[in-house]
C-alpha cells in the first residue's frame, strides 16, 4: 500500500528537513520506491542538498504549468539503495519564494487541489511512498500537504512551548482532517530522558526519541546519515520510526 | 409499489428540483461576492458532519452522493443534505451526467475560464 507522510510541526527548527530527508533513506534502502517533495516554498531547503542544476521547480506544479512527474528527479545513484528516490524540489530563488508567499487564500485553495493531484499522478507513476517536507506551524503551504497526507509525522522540540503547541495542532488540524499520525522527539538533552514525552500526552504514539548531537548538523547538510552511517544513533532512530510507522499503518 | 422504490423516486425529483433551482441563481455568487473554491482554512473551520463530507468528496474529487455516503457511513439522504448544504455554501459543485447527479469540490479556475 502506498502511504504519504507529511512531516510537519509546529516550530521552525525542530529537525524536518532532515528527517525527511532521512526517512526517504531508509525507505529506499528498504527497496521502496521514494519520492519526496520539499512543499516548504517559503523556506526551502532540499536543492542545497540535491546538485540537480534543475530548472523545473515544485512551484510549476503549484502555478499549474506541469504536471508534478515533470518536476522529479531520480537521486538514487551512487547513493545505495535498492529502491529508488526520487526529490521534487521547490525553488530557492528569492524572488520566487517572494512569489509564492504573496499568494493569498483562493490560490491556495487551488494549490490545495493540485497537491492532491500531484499525489494521484506519483502513485501512478510507481511511487511506493511519498514524503513532504513541509514548513513549520499552520500556514496554507504546510496544512496544504498536512491534508493531503495520509500520516502526518510531527517533530517536537522537548521545550515547554513546542510541547504546547503540538497538543494544539494535533487536536486542532490533525485530528479535524483525520489524520493517522506519530509524534517525534527531536533534540533531546540528556535530562530529558529522564521525564520523556508519554504516548498518552497526546493520545498518539511517541516513535522515538532522538538526542540532541552536534555532528548529525554537519552530516545532514549535505548527506543522508541514515545511508552514509547506518549505526549512528541518529540513523537507528530514523529506521525505528521508519518500522513504528508501518506498524500503525498496517 | 415497493418502499425503496419510492424513496428512490423521491430523491431523483429532489435532485432534479435542486439542479433546476442551481440553473436559476446564478451559480457561486452571493450578495455580490464569488465564493471560492474550498480553501484548507475554511475546511477545518466547518462543522464536523460537513468537514468529513467535505474531505471525502476531496478523496473522490467527483462522487455521487451515494458514494460519499458509502465512505462517511451515513444514510445517503443525510449525505445528500450535508453535500447539497455545501452546494449552497459555495464550496461544491452539483452537476448532471446522464441521469446521475455528481458533486465535487468547486474549482475556481473552471469559473473563472
Ligand atoms: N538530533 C539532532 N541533533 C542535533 N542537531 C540536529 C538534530 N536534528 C536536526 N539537527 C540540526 O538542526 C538544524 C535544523 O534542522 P532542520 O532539519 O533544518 O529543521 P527544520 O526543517 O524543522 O527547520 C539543522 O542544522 C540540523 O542538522
Ligand atoms: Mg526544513
Amino acid at each position: 500500500m502506498v502511504i504519504t507522510i507529511a512531516v510537519h510541526s509546529c516550530k521552525g527548527g525542530t529537525g524536518k528537513t532532515s528527517i525527511a530527508l532521512n526517512l526517504a533513506g531508509a525507505y529506499a534502502a528498504s527497496g521502496k520506491n521514494v519520492c519526496l517533495i520539499d512543499l516548504d516554498s517559503k523556506a526551502p531547503s532540499l536543492s542545497s542538498i540535491f546538485n540537480t542544476r534543475s530548472n523545473k521547480w515544485v512551484n510549476d506544479v503549484l502555478f499549474g504549468k506541469c504536471n508534478i512527474t515533470d518536476v522529479i528527479h531520480d537521486v538514487s545513484d551512487g547513493i545505495g539503495v535498492s529502491g529508488k528516490l526520487y526529490v521534487g524540489l521547490s525553488d530557492p530563488n528569492i524572488i520566487a519564494i517572494r512569489d509564492i508567499s504573496s499568494k493569498d487564500r483562493k490560490w491556495q485553495a487551488k494549490a490545495l487541489q493540485v497537491i492532491m493531484d500531484a499525489k494521484k499522478d506519483l502513485i501512478n507513476a510507481g511511487m511506493d511512498v511519498i514524503i513532504f517536507d513541509t514548513g513549520p506551524g499552520v500556514d496554507f503551504s504546510s496544512i496544504n500537504a498536512v491534508a493531503t497526507a495520509d500520516y502526518v509525522l510531527v517533530i517536537v522540540k522537548p521545550n515547554k512551548m513546542c510541547i504546547i503547541g503540538t497538543g494544539q495542532i494535533i487536536n486542532g488540524v490533525y485530528k479535524l482532517l483525520g489524520k493517522n499520525c506519530g509524534v517525534v522527539e527531536n533534540m533531546c538533552h540528556e535530562t530529558h530522558f529522564l521525564n520523556p514525552i508519554s504516548n498518552t500526552q497526546f493520545g498518539v504514539p511517541v516513535l522515538a526519541s532522538i538526542p540532541c548531537m552536534c555532528d548529525v548538523q554537519l552530516k545532514t547538510d549535505a548527506d543522508i546519515l541514515a545511508l552514509n552511517e547506518p549505526n549512528h544513533p541518529f540513523s537507528e532512530s530514523i529506521f525505528k520510526i521508519m518500522g513504528q510507522i508501518s506498524e500503525q499503518s498496517d | 409499489m415497493d418502499l425503496e422504490i419510492l424513496y428512490e423516486k423521491l430523491q431523483q425529483i429532489e435532485d432534479k428540483l435542486d439542479c433546476l433551482l442551481q440553473e436559476r441563481t446564478p451559480r457561486n455568487i452571493i450578495d455580490g461576492d464569488i465564493l471560492e473554491s474550498l480553501d484548507v482554512m475554511t475546511l477545518l473551520s466547518l462543522p464536523d458532519h460537513l468537514r468529513t463530507s467535505a474531505s471525502t468528496l476531496f478523496e473522490l474529487q467527483k462522487a455521487s452522493a451515494e458514494e460519499v455516503s458509502n465512505v462517511t457511513n451515513k444514510e445517503r439522504a443525510v449525505e445528500s443534505n450535508y453535500l447539497n448544504q455545501l452546494v449552497r455554501m459555495g464550496h461544491v459543485d452539483k452537476f448532471r451526467e446522464g441521469r446521475k447527479v455528481y458533486f465535487r469540490i468547486n474549482n475556481i479556475s473552471e469559473i473563472s475560464k
